[in-house]
């Protein structure tokens, strides 16, 4: 790790000043940029810690939905009643996510803007494309955990399964910058490799990122979260599903839905084919499944990752119904 | 290393634990050294809207350790882990992974488990932090330490201090947990040993224990 | 193995060192070291059990402030057998669609020599049969071929076994008079370990009525077999 200083801002417009400077990197819960930084995947001269700006706390519910600070806790948004009630998919991902003293630690925030968990790209002898490097090694690699939609020309796949949770049920990002403030939706604010590589997100040198905002669900809507992984203990999800269907109650009828995958796409993946096969439709067991094969329709795998197709429509079908509250027979 | 240098001339009055520690220290010492501190700003800069400025050098800090507190003197870029145990002689939180998972690095911020390794000693200040060190000790047992030992929940024994420290909050905050809720207590604690089953026996026999009374 | 290859040793240099206290009772008790029987806290003169001292008196004629003794693991006694016989059972859950296999329950009999402390030997069955889990289901090297680098050499990406895989581990120790050594103990870490993987092969095979020919049986692994199943 290198040596470097800490800077504490006092507002929010200095937080963002330093943040456009080369070498400052922005400190929340610290969980990735200390990993990054021990693996010498990152070597800033100096951190800002965000920590004592008001602007970035708090947890707030209200008529015009949910209000979640970027410095929120992980494990306050799993175990918070109002979250757990409105906004299902995102407390249930929050409470799959990570270790309970990793949940103690991470911020919404910067779960967001965490950097992927590729093998190649954490391996601190491998100089893969993410890290200025000339090739994706993952491509012709060991690629189990890899990307089956989007990726190219990096296939790692986007570690957050929070995000998905939040883009279902309609997220936006409050974003400061030097230059003032932005709100931009959390489906467009990930970046596929293809436009740059080096980056999964939008957040450009001096933003910071203040707060997620959550519209109130569309009537009659109700979410779901639901991830595949090896081990039943902490491990990352081989793939994961979040949806939201708002239907009406005696017919079933679907009026509007929201699927989005995890662990299958560099960035949380949404799915409009398969939205498509419910939407307008009564909803049943077959025309979750149909929604489920839509969604690996345009699957390309790699060499040991065909078995995630598989995977993806059992989840994107299985999180449908149980969204809405629909058992299997 | 040379530890042969360093011991003292009659080695059979040195307790292995001690061996070890000394050993740690003056692995330690050696670090410091290759890094001479920078000098110390710790001045506000006003101008920049910066309330603290701390590093890249060395600085004294002040942690709250198991109710007193202790002044120490890192660079920012030393976790509370390695605070815990370089500096502050504390060498019952343990380090393993050292990149959150395995929870061998557990201790309390606030009452709450949090793996020490992925914390900046800086960003605990203004916490209550407790380590294992702070629930028990061999001649002031706590009744899930008893329990561990009762119930041989501990084999190598590596693991055995994040495992307690991450049962201990959860138990805090639901006296009344099942076989269920002490398994996802200590979801973030790896043990090699296959203890899992009497760290679980033992838990609940401390539930159990809490529901007729004080054992 | 711990128990087996030192209690015997230990055994050893106990006898010894019990010689040694005799020796030097003896003068004290006017009797040859031969007649003198050691039993409970008392020293006694076989013939005469009138001539007798404490154990704390024999010892505070002990030279010096400490007694040692040291004994050898001699090798295993001609004519016994040492074969270990156990038999390990698994029950698992395999989610037929997602290829995911739950062990939820291991029953662990094994022929154990003898048990020298029930609850430490139960941790040790628990260790191996644990660890045959990880080696069913989740833990492996992976090696890139072409790098020569091992990709998974973190506490994330390389999986062990954690609180929530744990199956109920039921375990019963038949003892066995065993005369290959001077205690009768035998090792069963490894036992546990290697057939609690095979057993959990098994039972994934009677679930999805395919075998999964190789380990760690991951999910990809699973649906591949029930793939060729039809
Ligand atoms: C063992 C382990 C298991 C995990 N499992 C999961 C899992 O299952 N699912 C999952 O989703 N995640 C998982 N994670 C990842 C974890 O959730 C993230 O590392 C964590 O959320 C990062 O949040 P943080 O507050 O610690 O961010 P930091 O490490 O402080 O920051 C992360 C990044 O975001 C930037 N940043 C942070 N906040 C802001 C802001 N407000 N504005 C601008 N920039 C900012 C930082 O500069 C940095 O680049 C796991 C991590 C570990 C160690
Ligand atoms: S050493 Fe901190 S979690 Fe492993
Ligand atoms: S007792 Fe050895 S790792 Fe847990």
């Amino acid at each position: 790790m290198n040596r470097f200083e800490v800077l504490t801002p006092a507002d929010l417009a200095h937080a963002a000043r330093l943040l456009a400077r080369q070498g400052h990197v922005a400190l929340a819960g610290g969980v990735d940029v200390i990993d990054l930084l021990k693996l010498g995947i990152i070597a800033p001269a100096t951190l800002v810690n965000l920590k004592n700006l008001p602007e970035l706390h708090g947890i707030e519910p209200g008529p015009r939905g949910l209000r979640l600070g970027a410095l929120t806790k992980l494990h306050e948004v799993a175990e918070h009643p109002f979250i757990r009630e409105h906004y299902t998919a995102v407390s249930d991902a929050a409470r799959e996510a990570a270790t309970p003293q990793i949940r103690n630690l991470a911020t919404v925030g910067g779960n967001l803007l965490q950097r992927p968990r590729c093998w190649y790209f954490r391996h601190p002898d491998v100089n893969c494309l993410k890290k200025g490097g000339d090739r994706c090694y993952a491509l012709t690699g060991l690629n189990r955990y890899h990307a089956i939609l989007g990726g190219g020309p990096s296939f790692i796949v986007h570690p957050s399964n929070l995000a998905p949770a939040l883009i279902a049920l309609g997220a936006s990002a409050r974003i400061v910058g030097p230059s003032g403030e932005r709100s931009v939706e959390l489906e467009k604010f990930f970046t596929l490799p293809s436009v740059d590589p080096k980056r999964e997100n939008d957040l450009k040198p001096g933003e910071v990122l203040v707060e997620v905002n959550l519209p109130p669900p569309p009537a009659g809507a109700k979410s779901a979260y639901l991830e595949a992984r090896e081990k039943q203990s902490f491990d990352w999800p081989l793939v994961g599903a979040a949806a939201m269907v708002a239907s009406d109650g005696a017919s079933r009828t679907v009026r509007d839905a929201r699927i989005v995958l995890c662990a299958v796409a560099p960035i949380p993946w949404r799915s409009p084919e398969a939205e498509k096969e419910i939407i307008g439709h009564p909803l049943d067991a077959e025309r979750a499944r149909a929604a489920g094969e839509a969604c690996v329709r345009g699957a390309h795998p790699l060499a040991d990752n065909a078995y995630k197709i598989a995977m993806t429509k059992v989840l994107a079908r299985r999180t449908i119904l149980k969204a809405a509250g629909i058992e299997e027979a | 290393m040379k530890h042969d240098k360093h011991g003292p001339p009659d080695s059979r009055a040195i307790s292995r634990r001690a061996f070890i520690k000394g050993a740690g220290a003056i692995a330690a010492t050696t670090g410091l050294i290759r890094t001479p501190p920078a000098s110390a700003d710790a001045a506000p800069d006003a101008q920049d809207g910066i309330v603290e400025r701390i590093g890249p050098g060395a600085q004294t800090i002040e942690l709250k350790i198991n109710g007193e507190v202790k002044r120490v003197t890192v660079e920012p870029r030393v976790t509370l882990l390695r605070a815990l145990r370089d500096h502050l002689n504390l060498t019952g939180t343990k380090l393993v992974c050292d990149r959150g998972a395995c929870g061998a690095c557990t201790v309390h911020l606030d009452g709450k488990p949090v793996t020490s390794c992925m914390v900046l000693a800086l960003d605990a200040r203004g916490h209550e932090i407790t380590t294992i060190e702070g629930l028990l000790t061999p001649d002031r047992m706590s009744p899930l330490g008893a329990a561990f030992v009762e119930h041989d929940a501990a084999q190598c024994g590596f693991c055995t201090p994040g495992m307690m420290m991450s049962m201990a909050a959860a138990l805090a905050s639901n006296p009344k947990a099942q076989l269920e809720d002490v398994k996802r207590a200590v979801a973030g604690n790896i043990c090699r040993c296959g203890t899992y089953p009497h760290v679980f026996a033992a838990a609940l026999s401390v539930v159990r224990g809490g529901n007729r009374g004080e054992s | 193995m711990t128990t087996p290859s030192t209690t015997p040793a230990v055994r050893q240099a106990a006898a010894h060192l019990k010689e040694k206290l005799l020796r030097l009772a003896a003068p004290a008790l006017g009797a040859e070291p031969s007649d003198i029987e050691a039993r409970n806290d008392l020293f006694q003169v076989r013939f005469d059990p009138s001539r007798k001292m404490s154990f704390a008196d024999v010892c505070r004629r002990i030279p010096g402030d400490s007694l040692s003794a040291e004994g050898e693991r001699v090798p295993n006694y001609e004519g016994y057998r040492r074969d270990q016989a156990g038999c390990q059972f698994a029950e698992v859950e395999v989610d037929a669609e997602l290829g995911i296999v739950r062990v939820l329950r291991v029953v662990a009999v094994h022929d154990a020599g003898q048990i020298i402390d029930p609850l430490t030997a139960r941790s040790q069955v628990n260790g191996g049969v644990l660890m045959g889990v990880g080696y069913a289901l989740f833990e492996t090297r992976r090696m890139d071929p072409r790098l020569g680098i091992m990709v998974n050499p973190t506490m994330d990406d390389y999986k062990l076994v954690g609180p929530l895989d744990v199956p109920e581990i039921e375990v019963r120790f038949v003892e066995v008079a065993n005369g290959f050594n001077n205690t009768g103990v035998m090792g069963f870490g490894e036992p546990a370990h290697v057939a609690t993987a095979a057993a959990i092969g098994c039972a994934v095979y009677d679930a999805i009525g395919v075998p999964v020919r190789s380990l760690p049986i991951t999910p990809d692994r699973v649906l591949a077999a029930m793939e060729t199943r039809a």
